[in-house]
């Protein structure tokens, strides 16, 4: 006896049972990850051609952070992605903060949609208009000013998982920190922050991320001084790619992959109840 | 005998035990225009110390208005709100000495169960041993001690009203209001925690304010209960005074099952059913001689018998067998249909059945007159 019809029998409506699923899946995930895990692979070549594998070497490892130039890049990055990620989630932690509140005002709905603009609009769009403002206020363009445009872009990036963990908490826990005698500043510290934590800190490295990749706000806002990683791979790429750009992109793959680990883990969901509600 | 109006019953007395909680012509509207909603009208209340104090009532009633309105969190439209007869209004929630067990607890999910508990004395900065000890008795109390350092999500639900409770009563507040805290537990969990709140108000002699929808938590856990609708307070009293001497329509729909007999005043304590006969009851009629009102009589207060003299007549429409008991509809000559409920407390079979004629009588002890508004 059939306990359910479903189970055990193909049916066109569900999904899984499509022919050739999983023949398209497996290509899917070789399309995207195959020329990563060669690049990661080749790094270890101890051959100078990129193509041929010859031998395990650390040699072009060693090489990269011998060279002073990518070192320097490297610096940079660090520096713009810890400012700008820092200065992005303090401001975007202010904002979710005010905009979870339950009241209303005039163009709250429009305001918070213009916090995740950014995100839609095409990066040269503000890019262009940044460096063309900028450059009418006469800013010399360096460090500061990619600076500047990496905030605004991470900006929506930090704000949506913050506003996200607001939006999961119980609007009475504010009411129970008051309840039991804390005044307003004892309940944002007590209470409030430590359980938006998870959600700042997916937020402070997702906007980490964001803006260690940049390229094109990079390239238009940047000057003397300020190249970062992309800009001096994409420059090492244009004369010949040799086995130390892959060492350096394997090393910044690591870099966002142990980020996102530890923001995932720090993010997973503490507060699922457990017992019966 | 009480046959006072509902606002006379408010009046304090000064043989009674002292108020902790006071509302004076407490009102609250939402909202504005034509959106205004008046969540409470013009209620006055005097709530005494050391009392179980119910709020009754359906949803929209205005209990857990009133209530928030005794912990601060939201303004009094107009009216005021005392504590010890001090005006609370100037005071904002966490300046308030009193405590309140959210529907949902709404525990700090970041904190430890013993974390939650200090959470109150710590801000009211009482010194370290001080926090320790009371901690460790409110464990105690709520029988918690082996969860101290566990994670309000690795508890129970039970196990998290018990913690919703100890962490409001550690700073031992002058008034505890508790909204709904047993509506998320189930029937089982239920009874035993209705027994446990009311071991817990004679232990530690703290004045509960407790919102509830429920009639039965009300009736067996309340000192005084007050049955509220649309934003007021229609009726305050005893379990036994709201249930057997209902002042009010909706009272007396509200808890339990009631008949509700149409009658005509005949006298003082006279009244006829158009068609049927004449009851008594010990109340002082509410209407002058000749005008209608409404009797309500409790299922279980009416006696079936073979028809006779001095019965007044019905025919049995239906039989209900529900293990202790057995419900008997009873037509009577009009068409008007009385429920009556018999115990079945012995293992006779019941000598009534389905159309029989039968004779029916009525304690005058047992009959409650009301006015015959429509409400």
């Amino acid at each position: 006896m059939k306990i359910n019809p479903f189970r055990n029998r193909a049916f066109p409506g569900d999904a899984r049972h499509w022919p050739g699923l999983f023949t398209a899946t497996a290509a899917f995930f070789a399309y995207v990850y195959l020329p990563i895990l060669i690049l990661i692979a080749l790094s270890f070549n101890e051959n100078r051609t990129v193509t041929i594998w010859t031998g395990f070497s650390l040699d072009w490892y060693r090489m990269a952070f011998s060279n002073r130039d990518i070192v320097s890049a490297a610096t940079n990055s660090l520096i713009i992605a810890s400012v700008a990620s820092v200065s992005a989630t303090t401001l975007a932690t202010l904002a979710a903060l005010r905009m979870a509140s339950n009241d209303r005002f005039l163009g709250k709905t429009g305001i918070n949609a213009v916090f995740a603009l950014p995100i839609t609009v095409p990066e040269i769009v503000p890019a262009v208009a940044t460096l063309m403002f900028f450059a009418s206020l006469g800013f010399t363009f360096g460090l500061g000013t990619v600076i500047i445009g990496h905030i605004v872009f991470c900006i929506p990036f930090a704000y949506l998982p913050i506003r996200a963990r607001l939006e999961g908490m119980d609007p009475k826990i504010g009411e129970a920190a008051a309840d039991l005698y804390a005044n307003p500043v004892q309940a944002f510290w007590r209470v409030t922050l430590p359980q938006l934590v998870p959600g700042i800190l997916s937020g402070l490295v997702l906007a980490f991320i964001i803006s260690l990749d940049d390229f094109v706000t990079t390239f238009f806002l940047g000057g003397a001084g300020s190249t970062t990683l992309p800009i001096y791979i994409f420059g090492l790429v244009r004369t010949g790619v040799t086995p130390e750009v892959n060492a350096i992109s394997s090393l910044m793959l690591l870099l966002s992959l142990s980020l996102v680990s530890l923001s995932l883990f720090l993010g997973r969901d503490q507060n699922r109840k457990t017992g019966p509600d | 005998m009480n046959t006072s109006t509902p606002s006379s019953t408010q009046e304090p007395s000064s043989t009674q035990a002292p108020c902790a909680v006071s509302a004076r012509s407490l009102s609250k509207v939402f909202g504005s225009g034509s959106n205004a909603f008046k969540a409470l009208d013009n209620v006055s209340v005097d709530i005494r110390e050391n009392e179980f104090f119910t709020l009754l009532g359906p949803s929209g009633c205005g209990k857990t208005t009133l209530l928030r309105l005794i912990a601060g969190f939201e303004q009094p439209t107009s009216g005021e709100v005392l504590l010890d007869g001090e005006d609370l209004s100037a005071k904002p929630p966490y300046q308030r000495p009193v405590n309140t067990v959210f529907q949902n607890y709404a525990l700090f999910p970041h904190m430890t169960v013993a974390e939650n508990i200090s959470f109150g004395l710590e801000m009211l900065g009482r010194p370290k041993d001080q926090i320790k000890s009371v901690t460790a008795n409110m464990l105690r109390l709520v029988q918690l001690e082996a969860m101290a350092d566990r994670r309000i999500t690795q508890i129970s639900g039970g196990q998290q009203q018990r913690v919703a409770l100890a962490r409001a009563l550690a700073p031992q507040p002058k008034v505890l209001l508790l909204d709904e805290p047993l509506s998320a537990l189930d029937l089982q969990l239920r009874k035993e925690m209705q027994l446990e709140l009311k071991r817990l108000q004679t232990d530690t002699g703290i004045t509960f304010v407790f919102v509830t929808h429920d009639q039965d938590e009300a009736l067996t856990m309340s000192d005084r209960i007050a049955v509220m609708n649309g934003g007021k307070i229609l009726q305050i009293g005893t379990p036994r005074e709201i249930y057997d001497k209902p002042q009010h329509r909706f009272v007396a729909g509200f808890i339990g099952e009631i008949n509700l007999v149409p009658v005509e005043a005949m006298g003082a304590h006279d009244y006829a059913i158009a068609g049927v006969g004449s009851l008594r009851s010990d109340e002082a009629s509410v209407v002058p001689k000749g005008d209608h009102a409404v009797l309500a009589i409790r299922p279980e207060r009416i006696a079936l018998s073979a028809p006779g003299p001095g019965k007044l007549p019905g025919v049995v429409t239906n039989v209900v067998y529900h293990g202790t008991d057995t419900i008997f509809h009873i037509r009577l000559a009009d068409g008007l249909e009385l429920r009556a409920r018999s115990q079945n407390n012995t293992a006779r079979i019941q000598s009534f059945a389905k159309g029989d004629q039968i004779g029916w009588t009525v304690d005058a002890a047992s009959v409650s007159v009301l006015a015959d508004d429509p409400s």
